[in-house]
């Protein structure tokens, strides 16, 4: 018991707890120096995205500022109309390790899907990752889409889209996701329900 | 002067981190799919190991022995923490393609085992020498990876690059072989991993040649 308070380790926990406040100190002086850097390049990131959905979108670095909350059916949504289409970001916390949020686009006429990009997920790298559109061009597969002409689900759910081999709980998030926003959408703005699914 | 190039052979050749000691192969073998993402985690590596090393040499008079192994954590991990940071405001595309491997570079283990066995036992000119320089010998095993896996998969070399030098390196890109369909299992760990082990088997041999 009385090598726990002596002198050496009293010295030794007291340098350890110096040189834990000195790094601390360090890598918060530089998060703080760049901290709007960061936004800025995040920002951009997900504008990219929009425009990458709708490439006649404006850049507009404000864009994103514009966005308000919009209830969609039963998710709490952040709505934008911008080029005639209706921007939707929405999450789901269906994801295989957590939340999903996804961008959705939806033309002029509420019924045709101009595409979805994932905006942020926790998914595994090199299994559910592959939902994202610089990994692999399963994403690009909701473009044209209507409920009249797809089943949204994952083909073991009886539906229209491919799984991932080894991930099915990431794909099948995103399809849901992206079903019942369409779905609700249509409803709310009043299109006869032309849904194939029985 | 001898020292510096006896840290060279060694960093470089003799006692290279990946070839010899057989350390990082987590982030070497996932980050090396293509030359790009490689070149993007050696440049991340090299300036986390000479941080590090850096830091450990000039704070080596308070290291007690009893708390190293913390203290080589914490400066570790700062030192990771302020490349993430550096990469992500400066290079947004190259932190979202390397992703989770930026932050695992924590646990590469070459930097914890140049921290114990050399920088905290020498001068900090000396020991940031032999960061850069055992950064360096990973780098070229990683870029030779990437650049070997890249080929055989895909048929291109430097695909991506506009990730790491901006829009006007996109016409870096060369295809090299037509390929209709690559080799995919160099795309795959366990192309990575015969790679690897392949690129040892070289190094040896011309070892051994040189012997005799």
């Amino acid at each position: 018991m009385n090598t726990l308070f002596n002198l050496q380790s009293r010295h030794a926990a007291r340098t350890l707890a110096l040189f834990a406040l000195a790094c601390i100190a360090a890598v918060s002086l530089v998060y703080l120096g760049v901290k709007n850097r960061i936004q800025a390049q995040t920002t951009a990131a997900q504008l990219a995205q929009y425009r990458d959905l709708v490439p006649e979108l404006p850049l507009d670095a404000e864009l994103l500022a514009r966005a308000v909350p919009r209830q969609v059916g039963e998710h709490a949504t952040e709505y934008l109309y911008a080029a005639r289409t209706h921007f939707i970001r929405a999450t789901t916390p269906r994801g295989y390790s957590g939340d999903i949020t996804l961008l959705i686009a939806i033309a002029d006429d509420n019924r045709t899907l101009r595409g979805v990009r994932v905006l942020t997920h926790k998914e595994t790298p090199g299994l559910g990752d592959k939902i994202e559109a610089r990994i692999s061009p399963w994403i690009h597969g909701f473009a044209g889409k209507t409920l009249a002409d797809t089943r949204f689900k994952v083909k073991k759910d009886g539906g229209d889209f491919d799984a991932f081999s080894g991930a099915t709980i990431t794909p099948r998030a995103v399809v849901n996701l992206t079903g019942e926003i369409l779905d609700a959408w249509q409803k709310a703005s009043g299109l006869p329900d032309s849904s194939s699914a029985p | 002067m001898n020292e510096y190039r006896k840290l060279a052979k060694n960093g470089l050749w003799h006692n290279n981190p990946a070839l010899v000691q057989v350390l990082g192969l987590c982030p070497l073998l996932a980050v090396s799919a293509n030359f790009i993402n490689a070149l993007g985690l050696s440049l991340a590596t090299i300036f986390v190991l000479t941080l590090s090393n850096t830091l450990v040499a000039a704070t080596r008079q308070w290291i007690r022995a009893e708390i190293r192994i913390p203290v080589f954590v914490l400066l570790i991990a700062s030192a990771v923490t302020l490349a993430e940071l550096v990469i992500q405001a400066f290079a947004y595309p190259l932190y979202q393609a390397l992703g989770i491997y930026l932050a695992l570079i924590v646990t590469n283990c070459v930097i914890i085992a140049r921290a114990e066995s050399y920088a905290v036992k020498n001068r900090v000119a000396h020991a940031a020498a032999d960061g850069f320089l055992m950064g360096l010998g990973f780098a070229l095993v990683l870029l030779a990876l990437g650049g070997m896996r890249e080929l055989l998969a895909t048929g291109t070399l430097f695909a991506g690059a506009e990730r790491l030098f901006g829009e006007s390196a996109r016409d870096w890109h060369i295809r090299v072989l037509e390929l209709e369909h690559g080799m995919i299992l160099a795309a795959l760990p366990a192309g990575a991993f015969i790679c690897y082990g392949l690129l040892i088997a070289g190094k040896n041999a011309i070892d051994q040649r040189n012997k005799t």
